[in-house]
C-alpha cells in the first residue's frame, strides 16, 4: 500500500495546507465505518504518486472541513455527510448543502445509527409532490 | 429590487440522457448560482460487497455506467490482484488496454454526437453513431457484448482474440479512421459549431486546478493530468504515451481534445495489436482477498477513476469505494455555470461528459 | 386501422439505469436501426408522448418523478420497461437504495429483457406495444361511446 499517514483530527488542517502549497491535487475524501465509529481517508496526488492521510474520528465527533484549503472538498464532505452522517465544521458557507445533496429515502444508510435531521425538498425551493395517483404498491 | 428566480433543472430533460437536478437561481437569462442534487440513480451498490463475494462482484462493478463499462471492470480487477498480489499475464494487459481503448472510442464517440444533438446539430449526431456502430459490431464479434461485455475479471481476461477478430479490428479501425476524417473537419472547422462553442464555459489552466478537474477537462485547459502516463498496468508503459492537451479551456478545446484523443487511442490500438504477446490470458486466483486496502487508479474517457478495497480474509470484500472521474468533475461544472447564459445551460453540462450512474453509484 | 400506430411518439426516462439500456434505446434512432423510418419521434414532452420507454429500477427518488410523467401522458398510452433492472431489478435487485422493478410504480405493458436490451429486442418491445396501444385505444373509444349516448347534447 502507498505512503499512508496516520494523523489525529487537530493535525489535519495542518497538513492539508502543507500538501496544498506543494502543488498535490485533492483526488478523494472517503468514509468507511468501523464498527460504530468513522474511517476517513485523504488521497492526495503529484505528479502520480499518491499520498494518503487516515483520520480514526470516534461516533458522534466532528470533523474540521477541508474547503478552505481545497474549495472543491465539498463534493466529497457533502456526500459523506449524507452517506454516513458525518458532521463536518465549518464549511464554506456557499458551498454546505446541509443534507439535501444526497437524496435518499433514509437518513445516513450506512450509519443507521446516526442522527441527522434532512431537511425536506429538494434543493432550494423546488419540490415534487410523492402522493396521488398510485397505481401499484 | 427583484427576488432572484430559482429554476430547477432536471431530472427529465430532453437533452440530457440521465437524471441530475439542479437548481438554477437566474437574474433575468444569466445564471448567478447553481446547486447541484443528486440521488436519482442512486442505487447503494458499494454495498453490494457484503452480499457477493470477490469475483462475482466485478458482473455488479461493470454495470456502475454502462458506458465506462469496461474500465469499472479493469479497475476493480486490478485494485483485488493488488491486494491479493496477483501477477496479471502480459497478453491479459495488452488485450485490456485495447478493449480499454476502443471503450474511450465508443465513449467520445458517443459524447460527440449528444453533444451535436445538445447544439441542434442532428445529422451530426446520426453521424457520429453510424460510426459507433462499427466500435459496437468489434465488441459484439470479439466479446459477445455490445454495451455491457464482462470481458474482464480478477486475474486476466475472459476471452482472446483470435487471428480472424484481429483482423476485423484492423478493418474496422480503418474504416472509422477514414470516416472520422469526414466529420472531425465539421466539428473543428464549421462555423455554427464554433459559435456555439467558442468561448462559452471556459476554465482557465489556474480555475482547473484549484477545482481538481480530471480528464479532458482538465486537458483542455492546458493541465497534463493523465493517469496513463503513470499507469503500471495495461500496456502504456511499453507502448508509449503523451496527452492531448489544449490550452483554450472553452467547450471547443474540450471537443478538440476529445477528437485528438479519438485518433490517439486508434493508434494505440493499432501497436498494441502488432505488439501482442503470446501466453495466457487469466491466472486463476488462490484464496481470498488478504486482510489488507489497496488503491489503484484508471484513466477512464471521463478522466482518472480512483478505486479502493479492504480485505478481512473471507471471500467478501470488507469495503469497496470507487471514485468516478464525473464526481470529480462537478464542482468545476458548479464554478463554470456561475455567470453563464440560461441557453447554454445543456451545452456547459454536457462538457464534462457527466456519467450521473457513475456519479451515484 | 387506427391512427395510433402509425407514428407513435415516445418518451424515455432513465430510472437508475447504468445507462446501458439508455443508450441502446437512443441507438434505435440512429442510421443503422432507424426508427424514424416508422414514424416513431422521441420527443421530451410526456403530453406529446404514446409510449413511455422507461429503464432502471425504481428508487425512492425516481419513485414520484416517473409517476409525475406517467401522469402527464394523455390516454390512450403504454408503458415500455427496457432492461432487465427496469423488468426486476436486475443485478441490483438487493441494493439497500433499490424497490425493484418499474412496475412497482407504474403499471407496465411490455417487458423486455436483457442487460444492455439490443437495439432488435427494443424495436420489438415497441411493436408489440404498438398492438396493446390500438387494443386501449378502441377500449377507450368503446368506453366514450357507451358514455356518449347516455350524456348526448343535442
Amino acid at each position: 500500500m502507498e505512503q499512508l499517514v496516520d494523523l489525529a483530527v487537530t493535525e489535519l488542517l495542518g497538513k492539508v495546507a502543507q500538501l496544498r502549497s506543494e502543488g498535490c491535487r485533492l483526488v478523494q475524501i472517503m468514509c468507511s465505518m468501523v464498527g460504530q465509529d468513522y474511517e476517513l481517508t485523504y488521497n492526495f496526488d503529484k505528479d502520480g504518486a499518491l499520498t494518503n492521510l487516515r483520520l480514526a474520528v470516534p461516533a458522534g465527533n466532528s470533523v474540521p472541513s477541508i474547503t478552505k484549503e481545497f474549495l472543491y472538498a465539498f463534493i466529497w464532505e457533502n456526500e459523506i455527510h449524507d452517506l454516513f452522517g458525518l458532521q463536518f465544521t465549518e464549511m464554506v458557507p456557499e458551498f454546505d448543502y446541509h443534507g439535501k445533496f444526497f437524496h435518499l429515502e433514509q437518513a445516513a444508510p450506512w450509519n443507521p445509527g446516526a442522527q441527522v435531521v434532512v431537511p425536506k425538498g429538494l434543493g432550494i425551493d423546488a419540490s415534487v409532490k410523492a402522493e396521488g395517483g398510485a397505481k401499484n404498491a | 429590487m427583484l427576488k432572484n428566480t430559482v429554476l430547477p433543472f432536471g431530472p427529465q430533460h430532453p437533452v440530457l440522457p440521465e437524471p441530475v437536478h439542479l437548481d438554477l437561481e437566474l437574474k433575468d437569462e444569466k445564471v448567478v448560482k447553481a446547486v447541484p442534487s443528486i440521488g436519482y440513480v442512486h442505487r447503494g451498490l458499494e454495498k453490494l460487497v457484503e452480499k457477493r463475494d470477490f469475483q462475482q462482484y466485478v458482473y455488479v462493478a461493470e454495470r456502475v455506467c454502462g458506458i465506462c463499462s469496461f474500465g469499472h471492470s479493469w479497475g476493480y480487477s486490478k485494485v483485488v490482484e493488488k491486494l491479493m498480489k496477483i501477477e496479471v499475464p502480459k497478453r491479459a494487459e495488452y488485450l485490456r488496454t485495447i478493449w480499454h481503448e476502443l471503450s474511450r472510442i465508443h465513449s467520445h464517440l458517443l459524447w460527440l454526437g449528444l453533444a451535436a444533438d445538445a447544439m441542434g446539430f442532428e445529422s451530426l449526431f446520426m453521424q457520429s453513431w453510424r460510426l459507433r456502430e462499427l466500435v459496437l459490431d468489434i465488441f459484439e464479434a470479439t466479446t459477445g457484448g455490445r454495451v455491457i461485455f464482462s470481458a474482464c475479471k480478477v486475474g486476466g481476461v475472459r476471452r482472446d482474440l483470435n487471428a480472424g477478430q484481429v483482423k476485423l479490428f484492423k478493418d474496422n479501425l480503418a474504416l472509422l479512421r477514414k470516416d472520422l476524417q469526414t466529420i472531425a473537419p465539421t466539428f473543428l472547422k464549421d462555423k455554427t459549431v464554433a459559435l456555439r462553442l467558442k468561448g462559452v464555459g471556459v476554465l482557465t489552466a489556474e480555475d482547473a486546478h484549484a477545482f481538481g478537474c480530471v480528464g479532458p477537462m482538465a486537458r483542455a485547459s492546458g493541465l497534463m493530468e493523465d493517469y496513463r502516463l503513470y499507469d503500471e498496468g495495461g500496456a502504456y508503459k511499453e507502448l508509449g504515451f503523451k496527452p492531448v492537451l489544449e490550452r483554450a479551456g472553452d467547450c471547443y478545446a474540450r471537443v478538440a481534445v476529445r477528437i485528438g484523443e479519438l485518433y490517439q487511442s486508434l493508434n494505440l490500438i493499432g501497436a498494441a495489436l502488432d505488439n501482442l504477446p503470446e501466453g495466457e490470458i487469466a491466472v486463476r486466483p488462490m484464496g481470498f482477498p488478504a486482510v489488507g486496502e489497496c488503491f489503484t487508479r484508471v484513466e477512464q474517457p471521463r478522466g482518472e477513476a480512483i478505486y479502493y478495497v479492504k480485505g478481512n480474509g473471507t471471500k467478501n470484500l470488507e469495503r469497496f469505494k470507487l471514485r468516478t472521474p464525473t464526481n470529480a468533475n462537478i464542482p468545476a461544472l458548479v464554478k463554470m455555470l456561475a455567470g453563464c447564459d440560461l441557453a447554454d445551460v445543456p451545452n456547459i453540462i454536457l462538457t464534462i461528459d457527466p456519467c450521473i450512474s457513475c456519479t451515484e453509484r | 386501422m387506427s391512427y395510433f400506430t402509425k407514428s407513435p411518439w415516445l418518451i424515455h426516462y432513465d430510472g437508475s439505469s447504468c445507462n446501458g439500456c439508455d443508450i441502446e434505446v437512443l441507438a434505435c434512432l440512429t442510421p443503422l436501426y432507424d426508427v424514424e423510418r416508422f414514424g416513431i419521434v422521441n420527443t421530451g414532452n410526456p403530453k406529446h408522448a404514446d409510449i413511455f420507454l422507461v429503464t432502471g429500477g425504481v428508487n425512492t427518488q425516481n419513485l414520484p418523478v416517473v409517476r409525475q410523467i406517467y401522469e402527464q401522458m394523455p390516454e390512450p398510452h403504454v408503458v415500455v420497461a427496457v432492461g432487465t433492472c427496469a423488468c426486476s431489478g436486475g443485478v441490483f435487485r438487493e441494493c439497500y437504495n433499490m424497490l425493484g422493478g418499474m412496475d412497482r410504480a407504474i403499471p407496465v405493458d411490455v417487458y423486455v429483457p436483457g442487460c444492455a436490451a439490443r437495439p432488435e429486442s427494443i424495436i420489438d418491445g415497441v411493436v408489440k406495444a404498438l398492438g396493446i396501444l390500438e387494443e386501449k385505444a378502441k377500449k377507450l373509444a368503446e368506453k366514450k361511446a357507451e358514455g356518449g349516448t347516455n350524456g348526448a347534447v343535442g
